[in-house]
């Protein structure tokens, strides 16, 4: 027992080694967190589980790529880059709402399932198609490129850009959603539409505005990722299925409940590859199952009459 | 009673039909006129993409050269390809198309060594034969071979005990391995140690990282590496996933930390898209394909340089010479054999030299392993041709690199236990 602890704990009296890692997994869980609080946001007010987020996450990855072609080398590219990856992306997802999910709202969930599923396939391939299918290349901000030493240990500086990012996205929303009318808005589109409607607010078109609030996230955490890991395809697939995960832990619809969520499946994850390398993956599905066996609805979502 | 046996004449006529139409189908087939379709069930999607690119273009290449001199056995061929995402459903799926749908005389590929494995089996039960191209696990010539497999790539075995030989005499006690969870990126890795540890058994484990296949974010792997503080890394990743490993890494200083070693990652395939960028100082297999000593400076190696250089716009990678290879092997033995028929194919292509740009190669009869040899050096960046080339290169000819017949022989007597 002993022995088992010195193992795979051991590790934990190393404390360069546990901020680094808690460093690193707080840095994944940003990308979580912006992903995953779009697609609760937009579900909690539209109702509408969007498969298709993943893809605009990967969009804003390869939007980012363009833009910085297109940009080439203006000062501070780098920044404006990522307000018109966000941007893209944004219009992208309020397209697709104005033409496609707007008709099928009061339609049966699996109709919107089945649709938005269509949209992974069909940008899928419009990605494939536009930017071809190896990997595009985001550079880093020169002044981001290096990294600083935490307790000794070198971090990259840009993995602390990500998580001021993060933060600061994180304290706009709750000031948009709980100090301005727009906020009180969709608060209220959450709690029920029909009212809101019935009282003279353009409900449709809040929704638009909520669905591309939420993909303009999803481009954001796309268009900060890309100098990480490379615009590729595929990357739609794995960060979706995360992203679940989080918003079934946290509870859908819940901001709160997906920016912890998505700390706890990322730390989970990072501390988990050092103790438990050969099952550090599946941790955070564990959490899941007993989230959904204890509390179906998630730890900060309300539970559905 | 009459009932019964009525039913059981019904049963015998039906499978009659059945085999005979299966026979048919087959008679078909060979019997088929115009161009000679060759399959290529291979992955041209993901981390793949910098190897599979390239190599169809070389095989294109080398099919319009064969073509524009006459064509095998007087027929124009033909070239096929198909995606199997990696997956070995998928290629499985692939496969039985391109010979059943497409009429496809002759396979090429795969390039996943999961996929290969997958192919040899369906390959004994269907008795048609396949050249393996990149996938490189030396299960697939060893225990899980039949005479329906070729392969041209080195296996891992091969890349894995060069590479063991040179770390046994480094200083490096602690060692790590980063890699793909699937067969290409654990069995190199296997191999390695097996040979490292018995030349030096004063070696240490101390980390074992395997995302999945498919993972672009390393960062939590290449942090618990470097945590378990081990003095040489063994990474089996591969392609795009290779390249933005080394983006991750360094902002880590994992380069000045360990010694990086590794199976794949000297060939441009995974290097190229870093540039000048590309670490120095690695211990790698590879392909410096503008190296100056032979067989890279032979006239027939550097015309092939100059081809795909004036066709793809980018010197070649090891995918556009081991596809170039598969189809002059082909050709080889289709000339040989006169024939396109997989039996006396088969034994037409054992033991028969051909001539590559890297010199004459042969298919061994005992395991249809091609002798290509490997190229094992140090990386060092190249501001001339802007990528990263090899330098201290040894030569492992493949008769020192490949095991013997008796020893894959005890292999397979070993497995079938």
């Amino acid at each position: 027992m002993l022995e088992f602890f010195a193992t795979h704990f051991g590790w934990l009296t190393d404390v360069s080694l546990v901020t680094l890692q808690l460093a690193s997994g707080i840095a994944s869980a940003m990308f979580l967190f912006l992903v995953a609080s779009g697609l609760s946001l937009i579900f909690g007010v539209s109702r509408i589980i969007n498969f298709a987020h993943g893809s605009f996450y990967m969009f804003g990855a390869y939007f980012a790529h363009t833009w910085v072609q297109l940009l080439g080398g203006t000062p501070g590219e780098f920044w404006v880059m990522l307000i018109l990856a966000s941007l893209s992306v944004a219009l992208l997802g309020g397209v697709l709402e104005v033409l496609f999910l707007r008709r099928i709202y009061h339609a049966d969930p699996i109709f919107q399932l089945l649709l938005t599923f269509a949209f992974v396939l069909l940008l899928s391939d419009v990605a494939k198609i536009l930017w071809g299918a190896e990997g595009k290349v985001v550079p880093r901000p020169e002044a981001l490129a290096g990294s600083v030493s935490i307790l000794g240990t070198p971090f990259p500086r840009y993995m602390l850009l990500v998580v001021a990012a993060g933060f600061l996205v994180g304290l706009a929303l709750w000031v948009v959603f709980y100090r301005t009318r727009w906020g009180r808005l969709v608060r209220a589109a959450r709690h029920s539409r029909d009212m809101l409607g019935a009282l003279g607010t353009n409900v449709p078109r809040l929704f638009t505005q909520v669905f591309m609030l939420g993909s303009a996230l999803a481009g954001l955490a796309g268009a900060m990722v890309a100098p990480i890991v490379t615009a590729a395809p595929g990357m739609d697939a794995s960060i979706i299925i995360d992203a679940f995960v989080v918003v079934v832990i946290g509870g859908l619809g819940s901001f709160l409940g997906a920016a912890l969520a998505s700390l706890l499946v990322a730390v989970l994850k990072a501390l988990g590859t050092v103790s438990f390398p050969a099952i550090s993956m599946v941790l955070a599905y564990v959490v899941m199952a007993v989230v959904l066996i204890f509390r179906p609805w998630g730890l900060f979502g309300r539970r559905e009459e | 009673m009459t009932r019964r046996f009525a039913h059981v004449g019904l049963l015998v006529a039906l499978a009659g039909l059945v085999i005979g139409a299966t026979t048919l189908a087959d008679l078909r087939v060979a019997s088929a006129q115009g161009p000679l379709k060759v399959g290529v069930a291979n992955s041209y999607t993901g981390v793949a993409i910098p190897y599979t690119v390239p190599e169809k273009e070389a095989m294109l290449l080398a099919v319009e050269e064969i073509n524009a001199a006459g064509g095998l056995l007087g027929r124009q061929v033909k070239l096929i390809f198909r995606d199997d995402k990696l997956r070995p459903d998928l290629g499985l799926t692939n496969l039985q198309e391109l010979i059943y749908q497409e009429k496809a005389e002759a396979i090429l590929g795969p390039f996943s060594s999961g996929v290969s494995l997958a192919f040899a089996d369906w390959a004994k039960q269907h008795r048609r034969m396949f050249i393996a191209t990149i996938a490189a696990t030396h299960r697939l010539t060893n225990e899980f071979w039949n005479p329906y497999v070729f392969r041209v790539n080195q296996h891992v075995f091969f890349t894995g005990r060069a590479l063991a030989r040179v770390a046994a005499k480094l200083p490096h006690k602690r060692y790590a391995v980063i890699g793909q969870d699937y067969e290409g990126g654990r069995v190199p890795w296997e191999a390695f140690l097996a040979v490292l540890q018995k030349e030096r058994p004063d070696i240490e484990v101390v980390g074992q990282q395997f995302p999945k296949l498919g993972e672009t974010d390393f960062t939590p792997y290449i942090t618990a590496t470097l945590a378990a503080r081990p003095d040489a890394v063994f990474v089996t990743l591969f392609g795009t996933g290779f390249q933005q490993f080394v983006l991750q890494a360094k902002p880590y200083g994992f380069f000045e930390r360990v010694q990086l070693i590794g199976p794949y990652s000297g060939r441009p395939d995974d290097h190229r898209g870093l540039g000048t960028q590309a670490p120095e100082g690695m211990l790698l297999n590879g392909y410096p394909w503008n190296a100056d000593f032979p067989p890279f400076n032979s006239p027939a190696h550097r015309a092939f340089v100059d081809k795909i250089k004036k066709r793809t716009g980018n010197a070649p990678v090891w995918g556009s010479i081991t596809g170039y290879i598969a189809v002059q092997a082909l050709a080889a033995g289709v000339r040989k054999a006169g024939t396109t028929d997989n039996e006396p194919l088969i034994k037409a292509l054992e033991n028969l030299p051909f001539d590559t740009p890297l010199g004459r190669m042969q298919f061994r009869d005992f395991d249809h392993q091609l002798t290509i040899p490997a190229w094992i050096g140090w990386s060092k960046v190249d501001p001339k041709i802007g990528e990263m080339t090899l330098t201290k290169i040894q030569v492992i000819p493949a008769e020192q690199g490949l095991q013997t017949k008796e020893e894959i022989l005890e292999i397979r007597a070993k497995a079938k236990k």
